[in-house]
């Protein structure tokens, strides 16, 4: 599926009843999924699940012998419309994909299944992208659980509790025939610790069995009538059995507090290591969550059993609510619950912990802090106070801390077609730029800040649509090749011939879903297992009806330049495609290194380029890297004892892409630039050729030594 | 060291992206899972590794312990502010990073340190300076942290040959805040199989260091502060002896140092008649710097004056380029900088685009002003005008270059040599006339020769920048302190490339 090996993941996947697993939190979903006697599995790639989806798809022989289906999923809409299977067979099934973003997409077919409900248990995997290092915008998946009526579980993030509670998914829904979401949060999803595990189990009912004899009945189809007795059932038959089993099952956890029964706890069973640990810092449980006041943690955050929130809540003055996000759909139902039964127990939430906002470590110990100081204050233990005289403080320091923001790889094949892009804008003034998500969304920052809106995947196109008018200066659409085969050949170029859109659009085509982690796509030009790949974007862009389309070679900075100024200048009107191609260079690089490594040993001719950069012929103007952005090249203290301004430098990590000569030539820049190509294993003409031009050129290199001799100076 | 705490060991760290944080930490779960200690251990991979800054967290706790208590430990899965054991950094700024998330903190937290700095992109796309202040963030995590211990891992790494991993696994062992003996440590990079012996090398460092460092940590970083110390050379030419004499004598001493190294710039550049003619001017400088008090003033202006003399006459032309592309030194560097052994073959390619403008400024300048004015042949020579890589390492390229330099001889004949060298004494008469009305706005203007550099458009904007500070400077003189103002507008010109920043400084200064 990707240039990268997963042979040791798939090992693990193989352990059987009783072996200790060590390993990733999602890994070890993915085994639990295996125990459960999944039948199908699906999903679209995208962090945190990647790993999921990555090691299955090299997973063959282990799906074999389980008769599983792995398949990588179109969309996520795609990998939803996957668990039909699960409606009218008792199939278990799962698919995965990052959240919020990813359900967005599949919503339409979540409904739907919703509706129809299930037979086999159908389980949701889903990454919460939500707080640090977060790359969508913050929303909570809660909202989507509620209103298709499916179930959210939520669990502890411990590797025994995280893959039970798979199992349990697959049982809550078949229980109550409903789809089950299991959110995972970012940090959870990449988690090393430990489990036992189970045997891996083939599933009871198999997909040939339902082809053999298909089951079709009109209850499941979404047209009226059944569409309202779907509504029905939902409220009064499958809402009643999940709250059952989730009683039976004892899914939610009660833990007794040691000192208090006055106050306690609600929380997500994905916050509870947190709250543990706040409570710790402020001396309220040990290192084993024994805890001094009752804690509440519910492992299933949708639906709600109000009997036991009931329960938890009475008799005691005050309870604290725990859930990160908004809107805090659990406080304000617990309100009515609470109403509803007439318990006046107070409820805090929001108001001592923030608003808005990740729940970090020291949110929830000041939360929980504030809580008991107003509830039960004689707990907490009286503050150590000790001094120490700081005459730097943190704010100082933080000014003086620039932002870091992630970027583009360095050799990464999509830097010099922005550079191009930039070169553009200063021949004919600023553009007007719908970016799109993936790698190229880091064009939006310094140094080329191209991109004024994104607006979700494959989407680039699409929402250009406004600026559909005769302008001297087109707007340009970014899309990657990601996007494109998501939604973006339909949504944006297929709307664009449809509409006579007058844009530019620019498909970055770097042959892999690059920024989830590599996966190959169906333009990749790999050949995997026995799959054939290399459908070209040209021929889909020209197949959707669009007759002007350039393709360009990324890395000729000159070749993509002209693109953009003929896509500009063109009579044509209607949509102008520029497919611009360049392979992503970190998968690149995984492939051909070792190929590289090899070569060398067999005693082939391989040439190492590398740029480097003559530090007496740079004067420190750093255009170049106002036009490049690359990591490895940086700045070094002037060598020259009259200059200020450090020199531009090449880092070792420099893979020799070529972008630095074609920016310093594209753009005209300064003549400090120099590629060194190491000759490995050289032919004997070759080495022959050399020495002798070296030699004469030695001595004209002595003959100028010479002359500078006569200006020594001495100490 | 107690190992029988009942909190688990906190350890973040602190890096960007790709920068070897996960190898780091995959060895210490490896190292507490091989001595009965539940290792958990999160991160965030996804945007956040791609170069960008991120954060590794690990804690550790002991099996004896969980059996005795028949449970498992609950541990979090991100830093808590205020409550980290160990933080590692293994980069400066991320070191400032992490104390301003407040991980690091003088009660409870071990700092181990990179000194080294990797730059940001917004401190490396600066027209001038943009670096960060590197002794403020180290001074910072030194007084924020319980112990401290930072020295340049990267170059250890560079010198050993090993992954900077392997210093910063050291120094954690050095550190003495683990309960796990050095053999432990090692054994640990024996069983990764990968470049065992140089990482083991790299281990030893950073172990060595770190102990060195926990026992003295007053002498913790003697760091580049080092006070040039400038001795008055001599010359074995004679000529040239002569002509250090007169530097010697007629000019004071705090100039001495720059005029030497502007001397020997010339000398490079041109030849000791263009090193006399800079003397020359310098020495009637120095009159009208002493007429005007310089003696208070530590002669800055002739002192700046000397550094930005020397820069402007060694301007950047064709020749020169030519000739720094062609010396022995050139050729040692680029070998170096792909490791090649002396026998190895190394080519090298110049990414070169003259255009007609710099062709014509290296022509006689009866001849540069012919090429520019008659359309034909500005036509004609502008065919040639192309972007070339030259393989400087082949004869054939080398003898273009070798060529080229020797333009040397007409130099002085050559239309740029002209423009150049009427501007230079524009500048100079303005900053003589300048010190009668206010030294520090002469020092001021003599200074904005730094706006002047770099190749093609690069220097034409520079020189388009300071004409305009030029051109409002009897605006500029009305102010209360003229000179502060000179050089608002130069770091101005110098901090983004479009020139807005500049005349709205400009607007700004002329209305005050």
């Amino acid at each position: 599926m990707a240039e990268r090996s997963f042979v040791k993941e798939i090992g693990k996947l193989r352990l059987s009843d009783g072996d200790e697993f060590h390993g990733e939190g999602i890994l070890a979903v993915t085994k639990a999924l295996l125990q459960s006697g999944v039948s199908y599995v699906g999903g679209y790639q995208g962090a945190p699940v990647s790993h999921l989806m990555d090691v299955l798809a090299d997973a063959h022989d282990v799906l074999e012998e389980l008769d599983v289906h792995f398949e990588s999923s179109a969309s996520e809409a795609t990998a939803a419309a996957m668990l039909a299977a699960s409606i009218n067979y008792p199939l278990r099934g799962a698919v995965t994909w990052k959240s919020t973003v990813g359900t967005n997409v599949a919503s339409d077919a979540l409904s739907n299944i919703a509706s129809a409900g299930v037979k086999g248990g159908a389980l949701i995997i889903l990454g919460e992208d939500y707080g640090e290092g977060a790359s969508i915008m913050q929303e909570r998946t809660h909202a989507f659980a509620m209103k298709s009526q499916m179930w959210l579980i939520d669990p502890r993030p411990n590797l025994d509790t995280m893959t039970e509670m798979v199992e349990h998914g697959f049982r809550l829904s078949e229980a109550s025939n409903t789809p089950v979401m299991y959110q995972m949060r970012i940090r959870a999803c990449h988690m090393h610790g430990r489990f036992i595990a189970k045997d891996n189990r083939k599933g009871a009912f198999s997909r040939k069995e339902a082809l053999d004899k298909p089951v079709g009945s009109g209850d499941a189809i979404i047209l009226p009538p059944h569409t309202f007795r779907h509504e029905q059932e939902k409220i009064n038959d499958r809402w009643p059995a999940a709250i059952e089993y989730i009683r039976e099952a004892k899914l939610n956890e009660l833990m007794p507090g040691a000192r208090s029964d006055r106050v306690g706890i609600i929380t997500l069973g994905g916050h509870y290591n947190g709250v543990i640990r706040a409570l710790q810092g402020l001396g309220l449980s040990d290192s084993f969550g024994n805890s001094d006041v009752p804690l509440y943690v519910m492992n299933v955050s949708y639906p709600l059993v109000d009997d036991e929130l009931e329960n938890f809540c009475r008799d005691k003055d005050a309870v604290l609510m725990i859930e990160e996000g908004q809107p805090d759909f659990i406080e304000q139902n617990l309100h009515s619950i609470l109403r509803k039964a007439d318990i006046n127990t107070k409820l805090y939430g929001k108001d001592v912990l923030i608003k808005a906002g990740e729940y970090t470590g020291a949110v929830l110990r000041d939360g929980i802090k504030a809580f008991v100081k107003k509830t039960q204050p004689e707990l907490l233990a009286p503050p150590k106070k000790t001094v120490h005289e700081i005459s730097i403080p943190v704010e100082t320091i933080a000014k003086a801390i620039p932002e870091r923001p992630p970027g583009l790889c360095t050799g990464c094949p999509e830097r010099p077609f922005f550079t191009a892009m930039k070169l553009l804008q200063r021949e004919v003034g600023p553009l007007q730029v719908s970016a799109d998500i993936g790698c190229h969304s880091f064009a939006t920052l310094a140094p080329f800040n191209l991109g004024n809106t994104i607006v979700g995947y494959g989407l680039g196109a699409a929402s250009s649509s406004a600026f559909n008018l005769k302008h001297e200066r087109r707007p340009i659409s970014l899309m990657g090749d990601g996007g494109f085969w998501h939604n973006g050949l339909t949504s944006g170029i297929g709307n664009s011939v449809e509409n006579q859109h007058d844009g530019i659009t620019v498909v970055v085509d770097n042959g892999y879903s690059a920024a989830t982690g590599g996966q190959w796509i169906p333009s990749s030009k790999a050949v995997a297992n026995d799959r054939q790949y290399k459908i070209p974007i040209v021929d889909a862009v020209k197949g959707m009806g669009v007759t002007w389309v350039r393709r360009t070679q990324t890395y000729d900075i000159k070749q993509s330049l002209q693109a953009l100024r003929d896509a500009m200048a063109t009579d044509h009107v209607g949509p102008k495609v520029i497919v611009a191609e360049g392979e992503c260079m970190l998968n690149k690089t995984r492939r051909e290194k070792p190929l590289r490594v090899e070569k060398i040993k067999q005693g082939k001719r391989v040439v190492e380029q590398k740029f480097g950069i003559d530090d007496d012929v740079c004067t420190g103007d750093h255009s170049c890297i106002r036009l490049s952005g690359c990591p490895s090249l940086s700045i070094a203290d002037n060598p020259d004892p009259l200059r200020e301004d450090p020199v531009a430098k090449v880092e070792e990590s420099c893979v020799g892409c070529g972008v630095c000569g074609e920016v310093a030539h594209a753009a005209v820049l300064c003549p400090s630039f120099f590629r060194a190509d190491l000759v490995r294993n050289p032919g004997w003409f070759e080495k022959m050729r050399y020495t002798i031009g070296h030699a004469i050129i030695r001595f004209l290199q002595s003959g100028i030594e010479k002359k500078h001799a006569r200006w020594v100076m001495e100490d | 060291m107690s190992t029988t705490t009942k909190q688990p060991i906190k350890l973040a760290i602190a890096a960007m992206g790709g920068q070897g944080g996960g190898v780091l930490s995959s060895w210490l779960v490896a190292l507490a899972e091989s001595n009965q200690y539940y290792a958990q251990y999160t991160s965030v991979p996804g945007v956040a590794q791609r170069t960008g800054s991120t954060i590794y967290y690990i804690e550790l706790f002991p099996e004896e312990l969980s059996k005795q208590a028949a449970k498992e430990p609950v541990m979090a899965l991100m830093p808590v502010e205020g409550d980290v054991d160990i933080v590692v950094a293994g980069e400066l700024v991320e070191a400032g990073r992490a104390v301003m998330r407040g991980i690091v903190t003088p009660e409870q937290t071990t700092f181990i340190v990179s000194t080294h700095r990797l730059y940001s992109q917004v401190e490396k796309e600066v027209l001038g300076d943009g670096r960060v202040n590197s002794g403020l963030i180290i001074a910072g995590a030194r007084e924020h942290a319980k112990n401290f211990i930072g020295f340049d891992m990267n170059q250890a790494a560079v010198d050993t040959g090993c992954m900077i991993s392997a210093i910063l696994f050291g120094s954690l062992a050095g550190s003495d805040q683990l309960p796990f003996e050095r053999s432990q440590f090692e054994d640990i990079i024996r069983q990764g199989g990968k470049a065992i012996e140089s990482n083991l090398a790299g281990f030893k460092i950073g172990y060595e260091r770190a102990r060195a460092l926990l026992n003295e940590p007053s002498v913790a970083s003697k760091d580049s502060s080092q006070e040039s110390k400038f001795k008055f050379p001599k010359a074995k030419q004679r000529e040239l002896q002569m002509l250090l004499a007169k530097v010697k004598s007629e000019l004071p001493d705090q100039t001495h140092e720059f005029t030497v190294e502007g001397i020997k710039r010339l000398l490079d550049y041109q030849d000791l008649a263009y090193a006399r003619d800079y003397v020359q001017l310098l020495i009637k400088l120095v009159k009208t710097d002493r007429a005007h008090d310089g003696g208070q003033y530590k002669f800055e202006l002739t002192r700046e004056v000397a550094r930005y003399l020397a820069l402007w006459m060694s301007y950047e032309d064709t020749i020169r380029v030519a000739d720094l592309k062609i010396r022995k030194k050139r050729f040692t560097r680029y070998k170096d900088h792909v490791k090649a052994r002396s026998d190895d073959v190394v080519h090298v390619i110049e990414f070169m685009h003259p255009r007609l403008e710099e062709v014509a400024d290296t022509m006689p300048s009866w001849l540069g002003k012919l090429i520019l004015g008659v359309t034909p042949l500005r036509k004609m020579v502008n065919y040639f005008c192309k972007e070339r890589k030259i393989h400087t390492s082949k004869l054939s390229g080398f003898l273009l270059l070798y060529t080229t330099a020797k333009f040397r001889a007409i130099r002085r004949s050559t239309l740029r040599f002209k423009r150049e060298h009427t501007r230079i004494d524009d500048w100079l008469t303005l900053v003589s006339n300048t010190t009668k009305i206010d030294y520090q706005s002469a020092v001021s203007i003599a200074q904005c020769q730094r706006l002047i550099k770099g190749y093609g458009d690069t220097h034409d904007r520079g020189w388009a920048s300071y004409s305009s500070i030029v051109a409002s400077l009897p605006n500029i003189l009305k102010n209360d302190e003229p000179s502060k103002v000179i050089t608002r507008l130069c770091d101005a010109a110098l901090a983004e490339e479009s020139g807005s920043q500049l005349s709205k400084e400009i607007n700004t200064a002329v209305i005050a």
